[in-house]
């Protein structure tokens, strides 16, 4: 809202993502790791829905997120159709130490293509990686390499760090690769996720980027495809069609009443 | 309160409903919005083809003597992509300042959801062209074709219409009277600009329209253009209208508004002397719990008046015009553009068309975003009485997919119809001249993909009804020009708002009550930077 000097000329493009997932899985989390890098140990279940937005930087270009994070406890599920109709990607996470979530995941999955954008670019995280990792010192958030080759035996036990009182590893219920396997199938990115030490889910989100038709996003919203089409010049004109309504008002008041 | 316990059941999620669930949320107050369909926005709803086709084939099977959509009809086939449409049954732009921006704005809604600015506002005129109108002075100083002498009077009655009009001489005793005559015989406008001021400019319906309340629409207009662009008009991304009343039940949802769609309601039992002053039961089908609520807010088409219970029926707070009570609607789905008209405004303000430059100008450009105005008669077979208003809206709206565009006609009647015309008869010379302005005429009139057409009744208010009931009737919505709807229904929903929360106050004091109205949108909370990635 202060930026109003960059307002519309601002060369970000917005970007509506909707998070999905059963209720406690960490949808929140894995939000307010990636808008505010925190993590809170007892969050609190969510009303409603929350809004919240984060810029991302992708090579020259700035997307701006605007994340609606849903509340796996609504009872009517009445809420959901409306956040994911017009969203350009979806987040859907399950808990990898509650399989019933994984199927909660799907079945979102599923409506997700059937009801929402057919163009929507939808991405899964298993949640609570940390729970099921042998020690607290993974705070390096670049994930793959090693994990796809641990992926192989889920059940192995780490050779190092052993865990630290529990066995962590017999927590887990859901196997990566099942996981991985069925996004696979269903064309999804996938990711494991730690809302707590931050792990993977700054990816989630440049990954989703990466493969956001932005250049599509910006035709259709910034000028207006038909007149440009025209190669009219004076079509140039009016390019900046769309308004940002929280520019501070004032500002051009006085500008031209007529 | 236990989670089946509400302050305030609403129901239907039309704009007006969800401007007031959302507001009595933020005001802290328990609410449950209901609505029977699975789709949110209910009268002003965004639909996709699909459901669009789904909801003409419900008018259609339910077209009684009562209902408040008739004559509803369709093409057989819906085009493919169905779900990359968003058609709205209450199409609207939006003044740039007004009730609906402010509200937009103060109840953070404006952050969800995206806007746009109109293109263009174009008239059509007698010899089947277009041409745009002008929204600033600049635009007439501009113009070439007008006449010294019919640029002179034309400022003036704009100069008169953008200020403090109330109480000068040239108005005194005019108030009433029908706004065409008051510009021809004030300030001797010609007739051209009679009509291009009436009806693209200050959005009358009729020539009947009073003087008072289309001048002040007219200032508002003229005052909203330049906030956020030469155009005073904007248009919500998505299907607008409907997209918009769903922007204030997700701000409803964030305030810990409950919602329950898809679910009929069974019956509403009013309660007598519950100890914990719930006033009435409300059963759902396929929904095991019985909702408890002190206060119901609805209307008629939301949920029949259930036996026993005297209701409240607030009023419109404003109305366009009240001899109109029906609307005839049109919505065709077009693959091929419809051409704007040179860039030179204002050539139809002049008396004679100086149609010899026409074959010079450079080829006409695709309309994307825009509004094209019939004047009463300028359609053969068309109204002589009322004017049509045209709304396109395309893929810079995101409401179609690339190269498809949506074309709104609204027709406003205020006799009733013969028995054998329908809305489709109504309506066909204007579609016909509408399809005939293809940016490509050598190629002929372009065929719609697919069309809709219905009437559109606007309900009465209640008779039997009394102030000091516990369940209150939104105002019925009024027959009113798209330029104008969303304003209207935001100042009907703080009415709403306000008398929900006298009657709440009694209800159920609060500590914090005291004896000013809270404010319709509390102040928002400060907003934390972007920070980067
Ligand atoms: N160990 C661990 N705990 C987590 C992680 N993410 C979330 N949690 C915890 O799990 C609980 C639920 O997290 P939320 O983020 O509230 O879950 P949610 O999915 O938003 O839940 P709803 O809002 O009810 O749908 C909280 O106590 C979190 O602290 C994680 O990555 N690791
Ligand atoms: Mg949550």
């Amino acid at each position: 809202m202060s930026d109003s000097a960059s307002g519309s000329a601002d060369k970000s493009v917005q970007v509506k993502l909707v998070l999905l997932g059963e209720a406690a899985v960490g949808k929140s989390s894995v939000v307010l790791r990636f808008v505010s890098n925190e993590f809170q140990a007892n969050k609190e279940p969510t009303i409603g829905a929350a809004f919240l937005t984060q810029k991302c930087r992708l090579e020259d270009r700035i997307l701006r997120y605007e994340i609606w994070d849903t509340a796996g406890q609504e009872r009517f599920h009445s809420l959901a159709p409306m956040y994911y109709r017009n969203a350009q990607a979806a987040v859907v996470v399950y808990d990898v130490t509650k399989a019933s979530s994984l199927e909660k995941a799907k079945s979102w999955v599923k409506e997700l293509q059937r009801q929402a954008n057919p163009n929507i670019v939808i991405a899964l995280a298993g949640n609570k990686i940390d729970l099921v990792q042998p020690s607290a010192s993974s705070s390096s958030s670049t994930s793959s390499p090693e994990s796809e080759d641990e992926a192989d035996d889920a059940t192995a036990t780490p050779d190092e760090a052993p865990p630290t009182g529990t066995e962590p590893e017999s927590l887990r219920q859901v196997p990566r690769e099942e996981a991985q396997a069925y996004a696979t199938e269903a064309g999804l990115l996938f990711f494991e996720t730690s809302a707590k030490t931050g792990e993977g889910v700054v990816e989630i989100f440049t990954e989703i980027a990466k493969k956001i038709p932005i250049e599509h996003i910006l035709a259709a919203t910034r000028g207006n495809g038909a007149r440009s089409a025209s190669g009219n010049p004076r079509a140039e004109g009016s390019q900046q069609s769309n308004v940002n309504l929280n520019e501070d008002p004032n500002k051009s008041k006085d500008a031209c009443n007529c | 309160m236990e989670e089946s316990q509400f302050d305030v059941v609403v129901i239907g999620t039309g704009l007006l409903e969800s401007i007031t669930a959302s507001a009595l949320s933020k005001a802290g107050y328990k609410v449950a919005h209901i609505d029977q369909n699975s789709y949110y926005g209910a009268e002003e709803a965004t639909l996709s083809l699909d459901e669009l086709a789904q909801w003409i084939d419900k008018q259609q099977s339910s077209d009684t003597q009562n209902s408040r959509f008739k004559h509803a009809k369709r093409s057989d086939t819906v085009p493919k992509q169905s779900r990359q449409y968003a058609v709205c049954l209450q199409p609207s732009i939006i003044p740039s300042i007004g009730p609906m921006i402010s509200s937009l704005v103060a109840s953070g809604v404006a952050k969800y959801s995206g806007f746009r600015l109109l293109d263009c506002l174009t008239i059509y005129n007698k010899t089947g062209s277009i041409a745009n109108v002008p929204s600033s002075k600049e635009d007439i100083f501009k113009s070439k074709e007008i006449s010294l002498l019919d640029k002179r009077r034309l400022m003036r009655f704009l100069t008169f219409a953008s200020g403090e009009f109330e109480g000068k001489q040239e108005l005194e005793g005019k108030e009433d009277l029908p706004f065409p005559e008051f510009l021809s015989t004030g300030f001797s406008l010609n007739e051209n600009i009679c009509s291009v001021i009436s009806y693209a400019l200050a959005f009358c319906l009729s020539p009947d329209d009073a003087t008072l309340p289309a001048l002040k629409r007219l200032r508002h207009y003229l005052r909203s253009s330049g906030r956020y662009g030469p155009s005073p008009f904007l248009i919500g991304h998505y299907g607008g209208t409907g997209d918009i009343a769903q922007g204030f039940c997700r701000a409803s949802a964030v305030s810990g508004g409950v919602y329950i769609l898809g679910r009929d309601i069974t019956g509403i039992a009013p309660i007598s002397s519950d100890p914990n002053g719930f006033n009435y039961a409300i059963t759902l089908s396929d929904f095991p719990d019985t909702i408890s609520t002190r206060l119901v807010i609805t209307s008629p088409s939301n949920s029949p008046l259930p036996v026993g219970v005297t209701p409240r029926q607030l009023s419109r707070t404003s109305a366009q015009v009240s001899n109109i009570h029906c609307m005839a609607r049109g919505i065709l789905i077009l693959d091929r553009p419809l051409a704007s008209p040179p860039q030179e405004p204002l050539s139809d303000f002049a008396e004679t068309a100086g149609d010899v430059d026409e074959n010079q100008t450079s080829p006409p450009l695709a309309i994307d975003t825009g509004i094209l105005v019939f004047p009463p008669g300028s359609v053969q077979g068309g109204s002589s009485k009322h004017p049509v208003t045209v709304l396109v809206t395309g893929e810079g709206s995101l409401s179609t997919p690339k190269g498809k565009w949506i074309v709104y006609i609204g027709c406003p009647l205020s006799e009733d119809l013969e028995d054998s015309t329908t809305a489709e008869d109504v309506l066909k010379p204007y579609v016909d001249a509408i399809l005939s302005l293809s940016t490509n005429p050598s190629s002929g009139p372009i065929d719609p993909l697919f069309s809709v057409s219905y009437l559109e009744y606007s309900p009465q208010e209640l008779t039997n009804t009394t102030n000091e009931s516990t369940y209150i009737i939104v105002p019925p919505p009024a027959i009113a020009s798209l330029a104008d709807i969303c304003d209207e229904l935001t100042v009907d929903a703080e009415a709403t708002f306000k008398a929900a929360i006298q009657v709440l106050r009694q209800l159920s004091p609060r500590e914090n009550d005291d004896d000013e109205y809270p404010p319709f949108w509390p102040p928002l909370p400060v907003e934390e930077e972007d920070n980067e990635w």
